[in-house]
């Protein structure tokens, strides 16, 4: 995800699409992961990293047999940003959305038929508010997050 | 039956409502006549001079009395695009007068108007359809496949609707907005509440795929692209969480982004992740992308009565060019099947898929969301 982080950043910089305010990413993950809460928080990470704000709450939902994760986060300053985690048998693959006031960054990596010319995306191991993401899973509700 | 057997059609609402579009699409239908155009006697000065003026336009007469108009034998079907404030008390009237109702969307401001509608349509047992993607060649193609059982048992469904359109820019960002629970207001000539106006588009087309009930709500209202929102004290962006009968998991995104956001007139996707696949489906996937020694898509000039680019009139008026590099294959005659299949529920005596029952729930679930995103809790429906 470094490598894709680093791409966005480079047209934020840029100041092409103004102030993020809004990420949408589907995450399809093929590889054997014990739950799909680590990898939902590497999503919250990677939208901790492009939003310019700090998170406001957690509110996450998920199938009971660990097929799909689903968390909605709201930020301090007004941003969200939706993030599902699904298992699949097929490829991981990501498929994302990055809203600013001004402009729109769309990404999908691999695709179709040219999927050989693009690699998945590779998830770091460390993740972020995994506790709290737990939590309204279990809860049912969202989930303030403490500074 | 009157017309030479052909269905009268009453429109309602004039220049700068969907009226524009939706009395081309009825005339378009061989088994429509256009009666008259009508309103309230009572109804807001502007809207009757809209009203005149589209009707000058289609060289129909314009009705003073709506219920003048509704006592007419030769008038079967209305198609009702008042403003959403008074569409619950309208459409139950003309439920009432036994005429047929296709109702622009969203069909009510909030679910007590909506009920006025849907206890009105049963006790006269009219046809009536709200105006919604379903119809689509892109959504059939959800829907095939859901029925094919490809994916599995559904477990998530997530559907992002999107207006490219207006410039954006203009509002402040980096403050969390203040939403009020209920709304009392939905029409502004320069805005709308997109979540509502956008997001019903997204919201019915979960419920049709998944013929669910929706049971709990989280959602998030934004200001984040238009000074015009702002100043209404509307969202133009809404994202919601869905929790649907049997653990099925849903998401909105809707709002309106600007003119240079997409390619075409916005994103429209929906992804469905089942227990054996996860499939995605992009409305503007099958696709002609022209390159080519021409100007690319410069946006309009903002109309001073329509900045936002809701009407045809409007932006004809201005000249708008057309953002042609992104050619849909398959999907050209998408708006016309919408109004083909409610004449063809009224031929056959059958429900429309999005019937004012169903459509109902729409409301009620974006009315919800609104309520949520006031208060940060999950809100439940009963």
């Amino acid at each position: 995800m470094d490598l894709l982080i680093d791409s966005l950043q480079s047209v934020i910089e840029k100041d092409r699409i103004g102030s993020p305010v809004f990420i949408r990413a589907i995450l399809n993950i093929a590889e054997n992961v014990e739950t799909l809460i680590q990898p939902t928080s590497e999503l919250v990470a990677f939208s901790n990293e492009l939003l310019p704000s700090e998170t406001h709450s957690v509110y996450a939902q998920g199938s009971n047999d660990d097929t799909q994760v689903t968390v909605m986060l709201h930020f301090v300053e007004g941003q969200m940003a939706l993030l599902s985690t699904n298992r699949v048998d097929t490829q991981t693959d990501i498929d994302l959305m990055l809203v600013g006031n001004r402009g729109v960054i769309y990404h999908q990596t691999p695709i179709g038929r040219n999927y050989l010319s693009g690699n998945p995306p590779e998830l770091g191991e460390t993740g972020l508010l995994t506790d709290v993401i737990t939590q309204s899973l279990a809860s049912g509700k969202p989930i303030m997050v403490e500074e | 039956m009157a017309n030479n057997g052909k269905y009268g059609v009453l429109l309602l609402g004039g220049h700068r409502t969907h009226q524009e579009n939706y009395s081309i699409n009825f005339e378009n239908d061989s088994r429509c006549k256009l009666i008259a155009f009508a309103d309230e006697p009572d109804a807001p000065d502007e809207r009757i001079r809209l009203a005149r003026s589209l009707a000058k336009e289609r060289n129909l007469p314009y009705i003073p009395n709506l219920d003048d108009a509704l006592s007419r034998e030769d008038i079967h079907i209305v198609s009702l695009c008042t403003d959403v404030e008074r569409r619950g008390r309208i459409g139950a009237k003309c439920a009432n007068a036994g005429k047929h109702v296709y109702l622009d969307k969203p069909m009510a401001l909030n679910g007590e108007d909506a009920q006025q509608i849907v206890q009105a349509v049963q006790e006269n047992s009219v046809i009536t359809q709200m105006f919604s993607n379903i119809h689509s060649n892109w959504a059939r193609s959800v829907k095939n496949v859901l029925n094919d059982g490809i994916i599995g048992d559904l477990r998530a469904i997530h559907c992002d609707v999107m207006f490219a359109k207006g410039h954006p820019g203009s509002a402040t960002v980096g403050k969390k907005r203040n939403q009020y629970p209920t709304l009392n207001r939905y029409s502004f000539m320069e805005a709308k509440p997109e979540m509502f106006d956008v997001g019903v588009y997204a919201v019915s087309m979960v419920n049709w795929l998944t013929q669910r009930r929706v049971q709990q709500v989280f959602c998030g209202t934004g200001n984040f692209f238009f000074k015009e929102h702002q100043n209404c004290d509307v969202e133009d962006f809404g994202a919601m969480v869905l929790s649907l009968e049997e653990g099925l998991t849903a998401t909105i995104a809707a709002g309106r982004y600007g003119w240079q956001s997409h390619a075409q007139g916005g994103i429209r996707k929906v992804h469905l992740v089942g227990t054996d696949a996860a499939l995605t489906f992009d409305a503007s996937a099958n696709r002609l992308e022209v390159f080519a020694a021409e100007p690319s898509f410069i946006p309009p000039e903002p109309h001073p009565l329509d900045p936002m680019g809701m009407w045809s009139s409007t932006q004809a008026e201005i000249g708008r060019s057309v953002k042609n590099q992104w050619i849909d294959v398959e999907s050209s005659d998408d708006g016309q099947r919408e109004f083909k299949a409610f004449i063809d529920c009224i031929d056959k005596g059958e429900e429309s898929e999005m019937n004012a029952e169903f459509a109902a729930h729409s409301v009620e679930i974006i009315c919800a969301g609104y309520k949520s995103a006031a208060t940060g809790e999950e809100i439940h429906i009963d």
